[in-house]
């Protein structure tokens, strides 16, 4: 049996994989040599949009239950304010912090641009990778 | 019609760093798919679709398919977040 991989995954993650069945999120969350990991605010997020975009919530819900949930202990006006350095846009924070309360070294998300890459890395160790690089990179494992 | 890349082993040796040698190894496995015309190969660029995109080609193609619908979802999730 091959390793366990924990990944912090982003919402836009999720929402890709309950969108399509042969899209690289959808092979992510999926994947059983993967423990994917979700905070509250996630999980909130997720249902949010799955509302706003008519998504099936009973897929969503049956994707989350299948994620390990944490819980990120600050508010999000803690969160975005303590983590905005790392972020382009402060309302992403939340998915840093988790990331970092997760112990992870991976991060997948489909919004690269968004998060300063480099200092995420060099402050936590926690490499940010859209969901096809981190499969190519379990591939080489 | 004709817009399908292929390469010789050669070449192939040459983009990967490898010895001509390990690439005929390589295909002898299975790992590099090629096409035996004659006496001669000749590899299709989807197989070694990695040199060029980092990516196997089927991870390409996986992620091509998400990206077909992300600006609606990350124009949701940004809605979402400035709510929460």
């Amino acid at each position: 049996m091959k390793t366990d991989f924990r990944v912090f995954v982003d919402s836009d993650v999720v929402i890709s994989s309950l969108l399509s069945k042969t899209g690289a999120a959808y092979l992510l969350i999926h994947s059983t040599r993967v423990i994917s990991i979700l905070s509250q605010y996630s999980v909130l997020e997720i249902k949010s949009v799955c509302e706003r975009l008519k998504i099936n919530i009973k897929q969503a819900n049956a994707i989350i239950s299948n994620c390990q949930q944490m819980t990120i202990s600050p508010s999000l006006k803690n969160v975005r304010t303590q983590y905005k350095d790392y972020t382009l846009d402060i309302n992403d924070a939340h998915i840093i912090v988790g990331a970092v309360a997760a112990k992870v070294t991976f991060l997948a998300t489909y919004n690269m641009r968004h998060y300063k890459t480099e200092k995420i890395k060099r402050d936590f160790g926690i490499t940010i990778l859209t969901p096809a690089v981190f499969l190519q990179y379990m591939r080489s494992k | 019609m004709l817009n399908t890349k292929m390469y010789t082993p050669e070449q192939v040796a040459d983009m990967l760093q490898l010895s001509k040698n390990t690439i005929y190894d390589l295909i002898d496995r299975g790992e590099i798919v090629a096409k035996k015309i004659g006496r001669v190969y000749r590899v299709p660029r989807s197989s070694i679709e990695y040199v060029f995109t980092g990516l196997d080609q089927d991870l390409l193609k996986a992620e091509d398919i998400d990206k077909q619908n992300i600006f609606i979802v990350v124009q949701a999730l940004t809605r979402v977040r400035k709510s929460l």
